[in-house]
């Protein structure tokens, strides 16, 4: 389901981290920014995720005003069905580069790192995918533990095309 | 059960990976892997029964690899 939120405005130059809430979890989120001032580019990144104690989620998104002059813009995005597929533990700090393989080539997908432990912070970052001579599918997906204990995390996805 | 560990030089936990579907819907992933860092190993480990209903951040919190002989120790 496609939603639109807030409007927002962010001087030239300036980058801000946002977070957005959940009461619980939405399922797999896109998120992106509705840029609504002309000629201005707004750059915009998912770090991640957090899952909080009273089951609230968050999605973590940094806006970069990239143009001259201050710009407005909504935070818009879409929450969709996943997989959900394996059960994976991390260190605080840890960065690790992951493959998940497909038989064949399954669409494009989109996968994130849904975390499980509550205050801890999981960064993901969809890099590429492979394929290979057997006709299988890599995609690749690097994840960090950005909190300050160790924690679990599933990988998550869908297609959408 | 089987998990793929991945430990430091000392047999010190980083991660711990139980693989497969965990919800209603099927990914169709058919494995999956971690490129470990240098000074780190990729560990496959049987799990003693015992330890098949332990919460996976338990196990990764009271153990360790035992590099001699590919098993899970307490730490």
């Amino acid at each position: 389901m496609a939603w639109t939120w807030g409007t927002n405005t962010l001087n030239p130059g300036q980058t801000q981290r946002w977070w957005l809430s959940w009461a619980t979890d939405p399922g797999i989120e896109m998120i992106g920014v509705q840029a609504i001032t002309p000629g201005a580019e707004i750059d915009y990144t998912n770090p991640g995720m957090q899952v909080n104690a009273d089951g609230s989620v968050l999605y973590f998104v940094t806006v970069t005003n990239k143009g001259s002059a201050p710009v407005q813009f909504h935070f818009t995005g879409s929450s969709r069905g996943s997989w959900t597929w394996g059960t994976n533990t991390l260190n605080a700090g840890q960065t690790q580069r992951w493959w998940l393989s497909w038989g064949g080539y399954p669409g494009l997908e989109i996968v994130e790192a849904q975390p499980i432990t509550v205050g801890c912070e999981i960064d993901f970052t969809a890099s590429g995918v492979q394929v290979n001579a057997d006709g299988s599918s890599l995609y690749f997906i690097t994840v960090t533990n950005a909190g300050n204990k160790a924690a679990q995390f599933h990988f998550r996805g869908c297609v959408i095309c | 059960m089987k998990l793929s560990i991945v430990s430091d030089k000392h047999g010190n936990i980083v991660s711990i990976t139980q693989p497969g579907d965990v919800g209603d819907k099927v990914s169709g992933i058919i494995k999956a892997g971690v490129e470990a860092a240098p000074g780190q190993t990729v560990h496959e480990i049987e799990v003693p029964r015992e330890l098949e209903k332990v919460n996976l951040l338990d196990i990764h919190k009271g153990y360790k690899v035992d590099l001699k002989k590919g098993t899970l120790m307490k730490g």
